[in-house]
């Protein structure tokens, strides 16, 4: 025997989110922020399923997963999203009347919501929002309860079987972005991924324009200052072309390779330092959560010092991003890029298959970073320890651009031995510029804010920590490197030089 | 995912309120709970208004014909699961007795909610049985509700000198005051004596109060429908240090 339940109609509005890289719906996932009468709450469900997987009250519409008050419900978001923004993509306007099936005892076992939409609002296209009225048929949303799955089965054959209803087969989240022209999927790099028997000349532009695509699609994030992500991405890319470029002698003509490697060197130095103060003001950050609370508050000078040198390094980056070099630079390249092969090329290399030239460019990088490793002692040799670094750090660059080229299954375990050791050296660095940050504010705090003696207290306690980071870093060094120089992965990389 | 048993040798100290309302309060929290009721009075299922039955009964669960997972209820609170009870846990030691590992049986049922839940409560039945072994090798710790009186104290002792000459590494014991009535001498006497011995246990006192006991009338854990009362502040803090104590995270960390 089951009873409804009505609840009054609602006017509520409705915003989707994701983050600009589309991490949410990657994941399979939809992320809402509801705006009704008596506040605000997120709803995140699965695609293609009605029931949320989370939900939680909220006090406005969030902007980072950091905001979101319910401590268990922002780890969760931060698992998936990490410091990426939330970017509302779609307004939905609508009323919403929910009804619930009861049983006996008055427990739950489906909840029915009518909703009938009213207009929709675009908010990712730029130039402000854009409202497309949707009057829509309503439209009965099932939200089955767990382990009461034959309630809503019921429910639903008896309301398909009234002939007045049909059954809804996509997400009409899917709808609701295509009518504002979202395309979750897009944009698509409009650069092949070349084939393995391609002439490298060529290979290497395809490679190189995808590279640049990806480094132009994060401009505006960076202008924006969205999120901390586009500078990194950006960044990537900006390493990406320049590890692809020390290897194109005889690929690209030597006036050429002169003038791009000094110009993405440039830009390379240009982005550097805003970077390094994003990852010391994310550092803080987690080391906060570490802390008691008095000591918490008592680091708002240190932040509020770095949040002062990143905005001026950021303004700075916006006048280089702003600047006729870089539109030069940018023109140019992608001018060499797009422009037309040498059919009757002398370069060295330019008519070698490119699965031929990656092979031995990662074999040999490979090699390089194996023998610099095996002559470093990890507790004492900082300076060949920050060499090798870069070494690994072009290898995994070399790797990515072509690792399209050969089997997932060859790459996968190169790509596992060489993460660890990767992260490993990159945890140091971190430990060793962010060390110098703090020491270096140590001693310009007092003559600058008259700090209070906490935050002194609090500086001394981040250097420590990070001395001892450091040293147990080097001590995990030694396993990292045997792990990436063992006979084995020797054989996997040699392996490439012959595919 | 962390597993808190609410157990206590006696009956009627007040197991079933106190896991209940830590249940309401943890899925509040963001917490994927979920609540196995092992008692066959079904008392927890009462509360949440689900009908105390399994299909198959513990019989299939226990020879795993059919998956725990079949047996779990949506609550009407968000993030709060339930497992019901059923009237075959009344004959549950007879048929944990069959199995080649006896008291490793609820161990092996609650494993794989790992990746599903953050925390996994059990609302046991009295007793020191071959179940209640089961129990004290699957969670991390014992809630365990002492009403201030010289009975229900030495439950407490009998409880803390088997786990320590168990053959097994037990869960941590997390006691606290339940039921306390201030008007009672007793009481007031037993707490004192209690409280001496510092940091044995939790510092929340659970009061005798009319508003629990209106839980049963209502059938919804205490914070669920706008009282703001003493007995709630109570049910607030007690999570607060049982959350601590399982080392879950607090607010603000993330």
């Amino acid at each position: 025997m089951w009873k409804l339940r009505g609840h009054a109609e609602v006017v509520e509005e409705s915003t989707f989110l994701d983050t600009f890289d589309w991490r949410l719906y990657s994941a399979g996932t939809v992320l809402e922020a509801i705006h009704e009468h008596d506040g605000w709450r997120l709803i995140w469900r699965n695609l293609n399923e009605t029931t949320s997987r989370d939900s939680c009250a909220l006090t406005g519409l969030p902007r980072f997963a950091a905001e979101i008050d319910n401590p268990a419900v922002r780890k969760r978001l931060a698992q998936v999203i990490g410091v990426r923004a939330l970017l509302p993509l779609v307004r939905l306007r609508g009323r919403r009347r929910s009804l619930q099936l009861l049983d006996v005892e008055d427990k739950n076992l489906l909840t029915l919501q009518l909703e009938k939409d009213a207009d929709l609002v675009c908010l990712r296209q730029g130039g402000g929002e854009v409202a497309i009225p949707r009057p829509s048929p309503t439209r009965v949303k099932l939200l089955p309860m767990r382990g009461y799955t034959e309630a809503a089965e019921s429910v639903r054959a008896a309301l398909l079987a009234l002939g007045s209803l049909r059954s809804v087969e996509r997400d009409p989240w899917y709808d609701n972005l295509e009518l504002c022209g979202i395309d979750p999927n897009g944009p698509r790099s409009s650069a092949e991924r070349p084939a393995p028997h391609t002439h490298s000349g060529a290979a290497i532009k395809q490679i190189q324009l995808r590279h640049f695509e990806k480094l132009k699609l994060q401009e505006e994030g960076i202008r924006q200052d969205i999120d901390t992500e586009f500078l990194h991405d950006f960044r990537v890319a900006v390493r990406r072309t320049r590890a692809l470029l020390r290897q194109s002698r005889g690929v690209f003509h030597a006036r050429h390779l002169v003038r791009f490697k000094r110009a993405f060197a440039w830009l390379g130095r240009s982005s550097g330092v805003a970077r390094d103060l994003d990852v010391h003001l994310h550092a803080l950050e987690q080391a906060r959560t570490t802390l008691p609370f008095a000591m918490q508050e008592a680091m708002a000078p240190i932040r509020e010092q770095l949040r002062k040198e990143r905005d001026h390094e950021y303004q700075r980056l916006h006048k280089v991003l702003g600047s006729r070099r870089y539109r030069d630079l940018c023109h140019d390249w992608q001018a060499l890029l797009l422009g037309p092969d040498e059919a009757h090329t002398k370069l060295a290399h330019a008519r070698q298959p490119i699965i031929e030239f990656a092979g031995r460019r990662i074999w040999k990088a490979y090699r390089k970073a194996r023998r610099q490793g095996l002559r470093l002692d990890g507790y004492r040799d900082s300076a060949r320890l920050h060499r090798l670094r870069k070494t690994v750090k072009k290898l995994r660059y070399l790797i990515e651009s072509f690792h399209h080229l050969y089997p997932q299954r060859a790459m996968r375990p190169l790509i596992d031995r060489l993460r660890s050791l990767q992260e490993n050296l990159g945890l140091l660095q971190d430990c060793q510029v962010q060390r110098r940050k703090f020491e270096e504010i140590q001693r310009n705090l007092p003559a600058q804010t008259g700090a209070l003696t906490t935050t002194h207290a609090v500086l001394r306690h981040l250097v420590a920590s990070l001395r001892s980071e450091d040293t147990e870093l080097r001590r995990h060094f030694a396993a990292a490197f045997n792990e990436f120089s063992t006979t084995e992965t020797r054989a996997h990389f040699r392996a490439l030089a012959h595919h | 995912m962390k597993a808190l048993a609410s157990y206590n040798i006696k009956g009627g100290v007040g197991k079933t309120t106190c896991i209940v309302n830590l249940a309401y309060l943890a899925a509040r929290e963001g917490y994927r709970t979920l609540l196995w009721d092992l008692d066959p009075q079904g008392a927890a299922s009462f509360y949440f208004r689900v009908q105390p039955r399994i299909k198959g009964g513990l019989k299939d669960i226990l020879a795993r014909t059919r998956p725990l997972q079949s047996a779990i209820k949506a609550t009407d609170y968000p993030r709060l699961d339930l497992i019901p009870a059923d009237p075959s846990l009344r004959y549950l030691d007879t048929k944990l007795i069959k199995h080649e590992k006896p008291v490793r049986q609820f161990r092996k049922l609650i494993k794989p909610f790992a990746g599903q839940y953050d925390l996994v409560l059990l609302d046991c039945a009295p007793g020191i049985s071959l179940a209640a072994e089961n129990i004290f090798l699957a969670v991390d710790a014992l809630l365990v509700p002492v009403i201030p009186t010289t009975l229900s104290v030495r439950t407490l002792q009998q409880l803390e000198k088997y786990l320590k000459h168990a053959e097994f590494e037990g869960p941590a014991i997390l006691p606290f005051i339940s039921m306390l009535d201030h008007r009672k001498r007793l009481h007031r006497e037993t707490i004192q004596m209690l409280f001496n011995d510092e940091g044995r246990f939790l510092r929340t006192i659970i009061p005798s109060a009319s508003q629990i006991e209106l839980m049963g009338v209502r059938r919804a854990p205490l914070g669920s429908y706008g009282v703001d009362s003493t007995a709630v502040k109570s049910f607030e803090n007690l999570w607060e240090e049982v959350r601590d104590a399982l080392g879950i995270g607090t607010p603000g960390i993330t």
